[in-house]
């Protein structure tokens, strides 16, 4: 089971955080490992980092959000929106009526998201949703610059300036002509979107929007 | 491209969506007749006019109604199921 659990990797061949058995990376690792799609003058650079390895949880399906009330965790009213659970250092985006996607607010802290994964797996309630398995189907990318939003306008028909999405703001539409999701995050400390999407295609989304950083 | 206005997401392109047919007024299994069973399985209206359909924005797997002319194709409303009264005919 150790051997399987350490021979999981990410479509770009990252070991999951999880299961690294002591090797340690940092977001500043990933940082540097970002890869730089485009570079315009006066604008900066547009950055790519693929998060996949990193810890994130959901949870779907009747019962769900009356799970998060019996563990005291508040969650947003609107569905499309990022909030953060101040006392467990986590961000709770809320994707549908009863579809939750737990994420740590430093990506290389997950202790608190195993945690809560744990609670919910011990729990004993008849109906508390299901688990979505956000780990394994979803790829993780974040996207920040100062014109992300005008990279991203080619190929998303949402408009995602930082003037019309506000912070903590989350789109369920297409990118790349593939269902994602992008909740604004900004946390590469500017304009940035966490993407989510299907795994299988995370080397797809990586050429198309290198692809579109050129042209 | 098409807009089509998401009672969840708002106007979205209308390739973002997917349609799943009319809505029809539901039936009780157990006790419907032969005929009943023989007229939902191979009878559709077609109806030239104002319809109501289920449509999902696939990228939130979102459900709702849409009622769309099927001459025009015009989208004249969309709306969350919870709107749609279970006792009217729905087609």
């Amino acid at each position: 089971m150790a051997f399987l659990a350490a021979a999981r990797r990410t479509p770009f061949g990252d070991v999951y955080a999880e299961f690294s058995e002591g090797e340690t990376r940092s977001i500043d690792e990933a940082s540097r490992q970002a890869t730089v799609l485009f570079e315009r003058k006066g604008g900066g650079p547009i950055d790519l980092r693929d998060l996949t390895r990193y810890g994130r949880f959901g949870v779907k399906g009747r019962g769900a959000s009356d799970w998060l009330r019996s563990k005291g965790i508040a969650f947003p009213e609107r569905i499309n929106t990022l909030a953060p659970i101040a006392s467990r250092t986590l961000d709770i985006v809320r994707l549908g009526a009863e579809d939750y996607l737990f994420l740590p607010q430093s990506v290389e802290q997950s202790a608190s998201l195993s945690a809560l994964r744990t609670e919910w797996e011990a729990d004993g309630l008849p109906r508390k949703g299901f688990n979505a398995w956000r780990e394994e189907v979803w790829a993780w990318f974040h996207i920040s610059g100062t014109d992300v939003a005008e990279l991203l306008a080619k190929t998303c028909p949402v408009d995602l300036n930082a003037d019309r999405l506000p912070v903590r703001s989350v789109v369920q539409s297409r990118v790349a002509q593939m269902d994602c999701i992008l909740a604004r995050t900004d946390r590469a400390g500017n304009h940035g979107f966490d993407l989510f999407f299907d795994v299988a295609s995370a080397s797809f989304m990586m050429r198309s929007l290198r692809e579109l950083g050129i042209g | 491209m098409k807009i089509m206005n998401c009672p969840l997401n708002g106007p979205r392109n209308i390739s973002e969506f997917t349609c799943f047919g009319p809505v029809h007024d539901a039936f009780d299994a157990q006790s419907i007749s032969d005929s009943g069973w023989s007229h939902y399985l191979f009878y559709h209206e077609n109806k030239a006019g104002i319809i109501r359909e289920w449509w999902r924005h696939t990228p939130s797997n979102y459900f709702f109604i849409a009622e769309r002319h099927t001459v025009t194709d015009e989208i004249v409303a969309t709306y969350s199921p919870s709107e749609l009264p279970r006792t009217e005919s729905k087609s």
